[in-house]
């Protein structure tokens, strides 16, 4: 019997380790298909996540293993033992199964059992689908921000976040278009989290409202995700001068880059848990049963008002401070909720100047990370202000209206809407924004710039 | 019955006043000076924890981001040295 050198001991543990792990890189490559709890995806040659047309998925290229036993879990350790147990699966064949009526596509490897695609899609060939047909079949969320199918007079959706009408689940949490790789996993993470998990998330963030005398707020709900909020590096500094907080450059980072890909998961838990809240308040005394509602476009205001006069939160039991990114377009749902309990809401709306707000949204970005982008913002007010005013006319009956202004720099309290917020073009005004951040780009930290720019890539260039 | 059900969902008049001067003088505030709130929004989400259901799962880190060597790197450098060390045996 032949002893081995410690040598070539260290030899075989690098081969075994390292060297038949190499193949299998973290990150995945171009074709490769990935499965998300929304459907299959294949990674396209700019690095972008693409739905698979008609859910169905390359086996060739899958990530997944064709057959044997789960996915390997647990890192290089986890493949080997997956490798082993394979290659154990290999000598002890399990016995034929019955061919499926539709398993025609399917040669030895049975599929990895994604949902059944519909009849059509799964008898089609996988490899390259027309594009109209795999535009038609794909599962992201990609809204005209001014349909209203309802016929309500406000639109259904805006961009971002849960449709108007909607607190899923029931249903998913929308999945936005042409994200990056990042961003793709980081709302993949949020979002399946969620909806795996919706009440526990909700409760979670119910105790995080109560604590702002339960002030709703969908950017609030951002700080539940580990990436928002960093809990890994060290705490953040603070300015000498202004005592204001300097954020720790990675969390800024974080949050300039994946504010757009966790608004949705974020607006879904902030509705469930605001749905919650208003489920304690139809059982409180006729005084109690009253909130307030904030809309009004980006940065125009109106988040920071509550915070600069807490006695207004305080005075309701609770307040659903809407994201300019809304598009106003959640009132009739926060109105139908109240209507159901009895409760009384008072709707608030600020109307601000967008070119002086958006290099405000700039610069708040720069102290705290957060930044919005351009199309959103445009969005915010071109279509928030419309929305916000055929709200106000069908309802006016059934519920309080407040109208503020801070167009020209200062505070008022109007009789009505101004009229300069039902003016303004959501395109043209993406245009200016857009046009804004290319003036400021050599100044910008390239976060911020790639946060308020990455609607270019998502929902396309300014026209 | 039905006025009373509308009557019921609108506000006393010296309510919404109230909530009017409030809603002025926040955005007064605001305006005047935007950075003290923004930053009241760094505090908030420092002091909110994270999702427990979120917590478990393996963070998602920006691409090509590395603390130097990784791990799978670092035995990879420890096995070699082994292998130099013992190249005589």
């Amino acid at each position: 019997m032949t002893l081995l050198t410690r040598a070539e001991v260290l030899n075989d543990l690098r081969r075994i380790f390292f060297e038949d792990a190499a193949s299998d890189r973290k990150v995945a490559k171009a074709g490769e298909v990935h499965h998300w709890k929304t459907g299959d995806f294949t990674k396209n040659k700019e690095g972008q996540w693409v739905p698979v047309a008609g859910g169905k998925k390359s086996a060739a290229k899958d990530t997944k293993p064709a057959a044997g036993p789960a996915k390997a879990a647990g890192g290089e350790i986890g493949k080997m033992v997956a490798k082993a147990q394979k290659d154990v699966a290999a000598m002890f064949p399990p016995a034929p199964k019955e061919p499926k009526a539709d398993a025609g596509a399917a040669p030895a490897a049975p599929p990895a059992a994604p949902p059944a695609p519909p009849p059509a899609a799964a008898a089609a060939p996988a490899e390259k689908p027309p594009e109209k047909k795999a535009k038609e079949k794909s599962k992201f969320f990609e809204p005209d921000p001014t349909v209203d199918e309802n016929g309500d007079g406000v639109a259904d959706s805006a961009r971002v976040g849960v449709p108007g009408m909607e607190a899923p689940p029931p249903g998913g949490v929308p999945r936005l278009p042409n994200l990056n790789e990042r961003e793709r996993a980081i709302e993949s993470k949020f979002a399946d989290a969620y909806e795996h998990n919706a009440d526990g998330m909700a409760d979670e963030f119910l105790k995080v409202a109560a604590k702002d005398n339960y002030v709703f707020e969908t950017d609030a709900a951002k700080a539940l995700m580990p990436e928002w909020t960093r809990p890994d590096l060290p705490e953040d500094g603070k300015d000498p001068k202004t005592g204001f907080t300097i954020l720790h450059p990675e969390r800024a980072e974080a949050r300039a880059s994946l504010n757009t890909a966790m608004h949705g998961t974020a607006n879904a838990i902030a509705k469930k848990a605001f749905l919650k809240r208003l489920d304690e308040i139809k059982d409180m005394p006729e005084e109690k049963r009253k909130i307030l509602v904030t809309s009004g476009g980006v940065a125009g205001g109106k988040g920071s008002a509550l915070k600069a006069k807490p006695e207004l939160k305080s005075s309701v039991s609770a307040t659903w401070d809407a994201a300019g990114e809304a598009n106003a377009t959640e009132n009739p749902w926060v109105l139908e909720e109240c209507e159901k309990r009895g409760i009384r809401a008072t709707f608030l709306f600020v109307a601000a100047d967008p070119k002086a707000t958006w290099p405000g949204a700039v610069k708040r970005a720069k102290g705290i990370g957060r930044m919005v982008d351009a199309k959103v913002f445009a969005d915010s007010y071109g279509h928030g202000g419309k929305n916000f005013k055929a709200f106000h006319d069908k309802n006016k009956g059934k519920a309080d209206f407040v109208f503020a202004s801070s167009a020209d720099g200062k505070a008022t309290i109007t009789p009505e809407m101004d009229p300069a917020a039902l003016e303004i073009d959501a395109d043209e005004l993406y245009k200016h924004a857009s046009a804004y951040m290319e003036e400021q780009k050599k100044d910008l930290p390239p976060h911020i710039y790639a946060g308020g720019t990455a609607g270019r890539r998502i929902w396309g260039e300014p026209s | 019955m039905m006025k009373t059900e509308a009557k019921a969902a609108k506000a006393d008049p010296a309510e919404k006043k109230e909530i009017e001067k409030l809603f002025k003088q926040g955005l007064e505030a605001a305006l005047k000076d935007p950075e003290k709130f923004w930053d009241e929004e760094n505090k908030r989400t420092a002091k909110t924890p994270v999702s427990k259901f979120l917590a478990t799962l393996p963070m998602v880190h920006k691409k090509g981001k590395g603390k130097g060597k990784g791990k799978q790197e670092s035995l990879v450098s420890e096995l070699n040295a082994l292998l130099d060390s013992v190249k005589d045996d």
